[in-house]
């Protein structure tokens, strides 16, 4: 039994979780030694695993599930975890969706990560039209917008903000307030993963690691981590 | 005349029958060799034309990398552990299955099995079952009042784990080892026995020297193997914890395809094909000190 479970987030909330990211995908400067933001997000998910509050999910060790089971008080979903627990909670317990807490030493609230599916045409598609009536149906029809809750948010906002979308629950008897999905939307970050960026991650993760393993503090890694990345940014 | 048009028919033939395999190794093997021998001197990263840099990535190999140092110690230490465990393996159960006891079939079955159960379904079983929290080897352990290790999560013992299940993958060298061991003639044991030979003798002046063709073919087969390791670490660990599991191949992967340096990743396949062929000319070396065929001893 655990009181939260962070899953495989750790890993990618870490880089900015406060608003000062580890590294800047526009001026391509790091941000780690100096950075008690990342330090104190680092922290907070090695305190927490470390005083077994929540479990250690490196190393491929799997916590599939458990919060509608009871094993965790707490976790740390997206929404696309929403179906499942509707189809498997439903209303068998009491469960809510709440916005990730502010930190008050830092007076912020923790960020999310922001993901989206993208839609393009190839410059050397033969219906192009044909293709862009699609993607028009696909953004901007309430009836697309009903099949695109099933896994995120609806890109048009009339819709995402009208009473239909806030109270379908897709038959469940369960509820929960949709809107928090909305509201942090103003709290979340984007990222990135390819390229130098990838390097970058896996060198933080890396040091993430051994601080779990103790072999490693906080300090130390946020040292070696900002003369690491510096040093593959200088390869670029 | 006549004999000059049948050999040319039969060559006409013989190119014929043979063109498929040519063509699919021209096209599969060939090519992509060739073509990744070009981008290895360049610094393509798959999308802008590459630019010719020399031998500029294989310097940085050998002078720049850290993760090449730490996957290529990862992948030999688990090539040294588990070559020789998986070949000790496959022989004693083969020795084991060569006896004429009741129900060696279905053992000789069950042995099997996994070999042929294997993939990623069979990598995210075991992930289940190395859970250091609720997997079964723990709970079973901890019945017996014993704590069970970190497993995959724990640095120390991550590999040995990777190790340890690529063990009960050894069908194929077993079954491999047991034809052979059933192929030996028995008046060998029989002169053995003789000269006053006991088992163990009889196991090395006999049964190994006529077994050594394959175990020099499995030594060979799990070196290769073992050195292109990738889909467990990829699917179990994503080489953590702390790049404990950090094998060679997911080196390659993550630098094609993560960090988008195609002409570097050429490059580290190249070092890794002239390092297995330097390891496998040094086992085609020694081998005439402890492979005997058949021949020689008769």
């Amino acid at each position: 039994m655990y009181g939260l479970r962070w899953g495989v987030r750790p890993t990618e909330f870490y880089r900015n979780l406060y608003g000062t990211p580890v590294y800047d995908l526009t001026t391509n400067e790091i941000h780690a030694a100096d950075n008690e933001e990342f330090k104190a997000a680092v922290s907070l998910f090695v305190d927490t695993i470390k005083e077994g509050l929540a479990p250690n999910e490196t190393g491929g060790a799997l916590s599939t599930g458990g919060f509608e089971t009871g094993r965790f008080g707490m976790q740390l979903s997206a929404t696309w975890d929403i179906a499942t627990l509707l189809t498997m909670a439903e209303s068998s317990f009491d469960w809510a969706i709440v916005m990730l807490p502010i930190n008050t030493d830092f007076d912020k609230r923790m960020l999310s990560t922001f993901r989206g599916n993208g839609w393009c045409i190839s410059k050397d598609a033969e219906n192009k039209d044909v293709a862009w009536d699609f993607i028009k149906y696909m953004t901007t029809t309430e009836e697309a917008m009903r099949l695109a809750q099933a896994y995120g948010i609806p890109e048009l906002t009339s819709y995402a903000e009208s009473e239909e979308y806030l109270n379908d629950f897709s038959g469940s008897t369960a509820t929960y307030d949709k809107s928090v999905f909305l509201r942090m939307l103003d709290f979340t970050t984007n990222f990135s993963n390819m390229g130098v960026y990838a390097q970058i991650n896996d060198v933080i993760k890396n040091d993430y690691e051994l601080v779990l393993a103790d072999q490693m503090t906080v300090d130390e890694m946020a040292e070696d981590v900002q003369v690491q990345a510096e040093s593959l940014m200088a390869m670029q | 005349m006549k004999s000059d048009k049948l050999a040319h028919k039969s060559s006409r033939l013989f190119y014929l029958f043979i063109s498929p395999w040519i063509i699919g190794f021209c096209v599969f093997t060939l090519f992509p060799m060739l073509f990744s021998l070009f981008t290895s001197f360049t610094n393509w990263n798959g999308l802008s034309l590459p630019e010719f840099i020399g031998f500029s990535n294989y310097v940085n190999i050998f002078t720049v990398d850290r993760l090449f140092q730490t996957s290529l110690k990862n992948t030999l230490y688990y090539v040294a552990v588990s070559v020789p465990l998986n070949l000790l393996l496959s022989i004693v159960l083969a020795l084991m299955l060569n006896q004429r006891l009741p129900a060696t079939n279905l053992f000789r079955a069950i042995f099997y099995l996994p070999t042929i159960c294997t993939g990623v379904a069979s990598y995210i079983t075991w992930l289940y079952l190395y859970n250091p929290n609720f997997g079964f080897i723990n709970v079973l352990l901890s019945r017996l009042g014993i704590q069970g290790p970190g497993w995959l999560s724990d640095i120390n013992t991550a590999m040995p784990s990777l190790i340890l299940m690529d063990m009960f993958v050894c069908g194929t060298s077993m079954t491999v080892v047991l034809a052979s061991l059933q192929d030996t003639p028995k008046m060998y044991y029989e002169a053995a026995n003789l000269d006053g030979a006991n088992k163990w003798q009889q196991f090395v002046h006999v049964t190994f020297p006529m077994i050594s063709p394959v175990v020099f073919f499995n030594l060979l087969m799990t070196l290769i193997k073992g050195l292109q390791i990738f889909t467990q670490p990829y699917v179990m660990t994503e080489g953590g914890p702390a790049n404990a599991t950090y094998v060679y191949g997911l080196h390659l992967y993550k630098t094609a395809f993560l960090y988008t340096r195609f002409g570097y990743a050429s490059a580290l396949a190249w070092v890794l094909f002239l390092l297995l062929i330097a390891l496998s000319g040094i086992i085609f070396a020694t081998s005439k000190f402890w492979v005997f065929y058949r021949e020689d001893v008769d």
